[in-house]
Order: C-alpha cells, then sequence, then structure tokens
C-alpha cells in the first residue's frame, strides 16, 4: 500500500485521537473523583465552541485569550453547575446520571432557543497547509495536537505533582481518608468538576475553526469519549489518553479498509469486546 | 466540463391512501401535511420547505381556495419536524395520518444516488468511489483521504445538508482536491463560502440554489421571490420553490381531478402537465424508482465564482424538452 496514504491516514487518526483525548480527559476526571457520568459534558465543548464564535466572530478577540477566557467561563459554570445539579448526589451513580442528562437536553434546548440551529463557522487561526513527505496536513489541525499535547501534559504535572493534584487523586484512592487527612472534598470536587468541564470547553474552542458550531455538536464528542474511558479504563486519565489515540487510529484505518458506518462501529464493537473480557478497561481498577 | 442534468428532483409528493376524512365534513378546510427536518444539520431545509408551503397556501387561499367540484376548501399546512431520520419521518407521518387525518403530504426525498449513478456512467464516466457517512460527521479527513487516494477528477456530494456539505469541500480543498466540484443538492452559496472559505467553494456546481432573480429566472419565479422577499427578508431558493410548486401541483391535481380522492388525484397526476414557477413540468422517474412519482421540471445550474452564486445555464428535463 501507498505509504503516502498510510501516513495521511495514521495523521488523521492521530488528529482525531488528540481531541478525542481532551473531551474525554475531563469526563474521566469527574468520574474519578465524584463518580458521576456527566452526561452533559458534550455541552461544555458546545459552550466552548459557542464562546469561540461570539469572541472570535462578532468581537474579534485574539483566539488564544479567546481559549482561556472560554476556559474560565465554562469553568466556572462547571463549578455552579456542581454545586447545585451534582453535590446532592455526588458519589449516587443513577440520580446523578439521571440529573446529567436532563442538564444536557436543558442546556442544549437553551443553546437552540437563543442560537438558533444555524451552523455557524469560525473564522481559521492558522490558515494554509503542510506538506509532510507527501501527506497533507492543515496548520490548524497541527496546532490543535500540539495544543492537545500541551493540555494533556499540564494535566499530568498538576495531578502528579501539585498540592491540588495530589489531594484529587486522594479523593480518588479513598474519599474519607482524604477528608480524614484534611482534605477539603468539597472544594476539591468542585475545582475538579470545573476543570473538567474547561477541557470540553478547550476541545470545543480549538476544534470550532475546524469543523462548525451548532447546539448539537457536543453528542458526538461525548460518545466518543465514553468509549474512550471504557476502553481506557473509567477513571483512568493514562487509560484516556491511550484510549483516545487507539480509537482515533482504529476509526481512521477502519474508514479506509472499511466504510465510515462500519468505522463507526468498530468503537461500539471495542465497548462489548473490553465488557467481556476486561470490564475495567486497559489501565482501569477493578 | 460535461453538465449533468439533474433530471430529477429531491422532492415528492405522498399520497396517503386513507378512506375516510372526517376533517373535511362541512368545515371545507383541506388539511396537507408536511414533515421534513426542521432541527440538526439539515433543518434550513425544513424550515425553508415550511415557508415555501406556505407562501402558496396562502395565495390559493386569498384567491378564493381550493375548487372541488361545487365545493372550494381552504389549505392548511400542519408541518412536523421529521428530525431527518427515519424513526422521526415514521412519527410525523403517523401523527399527519393518524391524528390530523390529512390525505396529502409533502416532503423531502432522498436516494439520488440511483439517479447520479447511472447518469455519471451513461456520460462516459467511471465511477471510482461510492461512499456514505453517518449525519452528523464533523471530520470527513478519514472518508475523504479514502476517496483522494482513487485520484478522482470529479466529485459528486450529492445529498449532504448545507453544514456537512461545506465542511466536505472545506476539508477536500485541505487534501489538495483542485479538480471539479459538483453539488447536487447544495442551495446556498453565501453559507457555503462562510463554512468552507472562498478558495475552497470556488467553482463549486450546485443544482438546488436556483435563480429566482436572476437573468434565468422566469416571471412566474421572480414574482414568487418577490413576495417571499416582502415576508422573510430574502430571495425563494430551490427548497422554498420546491415546496411552493408542490402546493400548487396538487391543487392543479385536485381542481382537474374534481375530487380529493387520492387514487383519482394520483391517476390524473401521472398523467397532466403542470404549471410550476420554473416553466411546465411532469411527472417521471419510473425508469429509476420504478414508479412515475417524481415531478420534473427546468433547473438553473449555479456555479460559486470569486464567493458569489453565478448562474450558469437552465437546464430542462428531457421529458419536458
Amino acid at each position: 500500500m501507498d505509504m503516502t496514504l498510510l501516513l495521511q491516514v495514521t495523521l488523521n487518526g492521530l488528529m482525531l485521537g488528540m481531541i478525542y483525548i481532551v473531551v474525554a480527559l475531563g469526563l474521566t476526571l469527574i468520574f474519578s473523583i465524584m463518580n458521576v457520568i456527566n452526561f452533559a459534558h458534550g455541552e461544555m465543548y458546545m459552550l466552548g465552541g459557542l464562546v469561540a464564535y461570539y469572541f472570535s466572530e462578532q468581537l474579534q478577540i485574539p483566539y488564544m485569550l479567546i481559549l482561556v477566557l472560554a476556559m474560565i467561563l465554562v469553568g466556572v459554570f462547571g463549578i455552579v453547575v456542581e454545586k447545585f445539579f451534582f453535590r446532592p448526589f455526588r458519589g449516587e451513580l443513577l440520580p446523578a446520571l439521571i440529573v446529567s442528562l436532563g442538564l444536557s437536553m436543558t442546556i442544549q434546548t437553551l443553546t437552540l432557543l437563543n442560537f438558533g440551529t444555524e451552523d455557524q463557522s469560525v473564522s481559521t487561526v492558522f490558515p494554509g497547509m503542510i506538506n509532510f513527505l507527501g501527506a497533507l496536513f492543515s496548520k490548524e489541525r497541527l496546532a490543535i495536537v500540539i495544543t492537545c499535547i500541551v493540555f494533556i501534559l499540564s494535566l499530568y504535572l498538576l495531578i502528579q505533582r501539585s498540592k491540588i493534584g495530589c489531594a484529587i487523586r486522594a479523593i480518588a484512592e479513598d474519599r474519607e481518608a482524604a477528608a480524614l487527612q484534611g482534605v477539603n472534598i468539597d472544594r476539591i470536587c468542585s475545582f475538579t468538576f470545573g476543570l473538567g468541564c474547561a477541557l470540553a470547553a478547550a476541545a470545543g474552542v480549538l476544534i470550532a475553526p475546524v469543523f462548525y458550531v451548532n447546539p448539537y455538536i457536543g453528542g458526538l464528542p461525548l460518545l466518543k469519549a465514553f468509549i474512550i474511558i471504557i476502553l481506557g479504563g473509567m477513571g483512568s486519565l493514562l487509560g484516556a489518553v491511550v484510549g483516545g489515540l487507539i480509537l482515533g487510529t482504529v476509526e481512521s484505518f477502519g474508514t479506509l479498509f472499511l466504510s465510515v458506518p462500519a468505522s463507526n462501529l468498530l468503537g461500539f464493537i471495542i465497548i462489548i469486546l473490553v465488557l467481556l473480557f476486561k470490564p475495567s478497561g486497559l489501565f482501569g481498577h477493578e | 466540463m460535461k453538465r449533468r442534468v439533474t433530471v430529477f428532483l429531491g422532492f415528492f409528493m405522498t399520497m396517503v391512501f386513507a378512506l375516510s376524512s372526517p376533517v373535511f365534513a362541512g368545515e371545507k378546510v383541506l388539511p396537507l401535511g408536511l414533515h421534513a427536518p426542521m432541527s440538526g444539520p439539515a433543518a434550513s431545509w425544513g424550515l425553508n420547505l415550511m415557508r415555501g408551503a406556505e407562501l402558496r397556501a396562502e395565495e390559493i387561499n386569498n384567491a378564493g381556495g381550493v375548487k372541488v367540484g361545487a365545493d372550494i376548501y381552504k389549505i392548511k399546512i400542519i408541518g412536523y419536524d421529521n428530525n431527518y431520520t427515519a424513526s422521526g419521518g415514521t412519527t410525523a407521518a403517523n401523527k399527519l395520518v393518524y391524528e390530523d387525518k390529512v390525505k396529502y403530504i409533502v416532503s423531502i426525498g432522498k436516494d439520488e444516488m440511483k439517479q447520479t449513478k447511472p447518469t455519471a456512467k451513461s456520460l462516459g464516466y467511471e465511477v471510482v468511489a461510492e461512499e456514505y457517512y453517518n449525519r452528523g460527521t464533523t471530520d470527513f479527513f478519514p472518508l475523504l483521504t479514502k476517496i483522494m487516494a482513487e485520484k478522482p477528477d470529479m466529485i459528486d456530494i450529492d445529498a449532504a445538508p448545507m453544514g456537512e456539505g461545506g465542511l466536505i469541500w472545506k476539508q477536500l480543498y485541505e487534501l489538495g482536491f483542485r479538480g471539479v466540484k459538483l453539488w447536487l443538492t447544495g442551495s446556498n452559496a453565501a453559507a457555503l463560502v462562510k463554512i468552507a472559505g472562498k478558495e475552497a467553494s470556488e467553482e463549486v456546481v450546485m443544482s438546488l440554489e436556483g435563480d429566482y432573480d436572476g437573468v434565468y429566472a422566469t416571471a412566474t419565479q421572480k414574482k414568487a421571490s418577490k413576495k417571499f422577499r416582502e415576508k422573510h427578508g430574502e430571495p425563494m431558493n430551490f427548497i422554498t420553490g420546491a415546496a411552493y410548486d408542490a402546493v400548487w401541483f396538487l391543487e392543479q391535481a385536485i381542481t382537474k381531478a374534481k375530487s380529493l380522492d387520492t387514487t383519482k388525484v394520483r391517476n390524473t397526476m401521472e398523467k397532466m402537465k403542470f404549471k410550476s414557477l420554473a416553466g411546465e413540468a411532469v411527472m417521471g422517474g419510473e425508469k429509476t424508482y420504478g414508479i412515475k412519482h417524481q415531478f420534473l421540471y427546468p433547473v438553473v445550474i449555479t456555479a460559486v465564482k470569486d464567493g458569489k452564486s453565478t448562474p450558469v445555464a437552465r437546464l430542462k428535463p428531457l421529458e419536458i424538452q
């Protein structure tokens, strides 16, 4: 097979995987300490895209600043949402899941009423293409991959090296023991939920110029994020990274050798196989 | 460049063979069902469909109504969102038939590939790739990489809706495609340029944009478009025009059949010639779809030039040459 084609398909998979990872990291982070499966996570991604559209197209603010602003705005929104909607159900999987479903529909409908159904585009920040050994890659996609790697490494450092990261890991390990050691559970949960939402918003901002923005864009990345965290292991950050790269590559090559619908099926086949043979995922705890 | 005549249209009227019609008794109201995508990626199609149908219904009602023998009926459009899914379409159709008791439904058609592929082959083209994707897809790079590997000279993205179509052209441009660009259901050059950018949109040939105010527009099209613009602040396009025509066709067929009986109206439709915004129209499509229920009428082909829609030609279906 043509090497250029293989390289192109691999690069496509890498780009897909990176975006999936950033969305999945937030989702798995929230699950790891709150035991909440947040169906409204896709809406945080969508809100990020929306902020990017308004700030970029209406107010012409520099894009890197928009990225920071969107993360702060959606992160704060996440903190409010956590306090009023998820805190009463912390640790209770089913009620929290139903709340998140309701929240997802509410945010989507409110956005629909205010934003309309039309697809809105965000002007590209890095126009032009890069020819890498015959394979083509747009500069904006390359920028996304680099930014995503920065996010992944920053989150890793935050979780592994910082005091707050230590508290997050402690809560994920054993909430009661962490509380006994003086960790403020409410504050850390609030921060982590906000951080997870901010990561989803960052993915939304990054992807907005590549695709388009409308109230429905959050559904697909959320679905992919679920596949990734089941594959990588619920609550595992390393699992989300590895799972995202696997899914991106599988989908990209699946489309090449099969078709788009068949390639989309592969993700679900992976979920079934993982649940059958290794329910905890690649890096999850039993 | 060879031009492909789009001899069939994406719209059809489905007749519902209900035996009774309690709604009509004494009320003289003709409920006309409409189901189309009014939310999600193809929402603009559905909303425009509704506007076009309502405009014609209003004109008919203002002119007195539909004459059925000695009776006169006022048209009432009942519209539902079908979410652009098969299940949404079934739900909408069930509501229209069983709750609203409509006899006639205006909707949006698909399955264009049945016509596109044989037409391309008959014109001497070799079809090197035929690919489908799930609605809601945004990253077409994997799919387009596969198509590009076949080194096509021409790509037709067929029935892709506005937003997804825009992304396909954008990503094809990024992948280096510089061949002939066709978009059977392309209907809005301005929206395309907004999503895909000026370079990627250049020379995209579309068959649904219409030209209701331009050089190829008929007097009827210009008149209807003026009214539409006064009402909605924008000119008519192919979608609104097709819905307008669908209601008009129904009025003509019912008046000619002198009956609301669906079988009689259908039989009349299959044989008659219609007036449409674009000129004369007939029913056809039997060879492709096995049933003579596609409305055929002239279309204006447009191309994006310098970021703007430019009419290229007005083409008539072979059946009414």
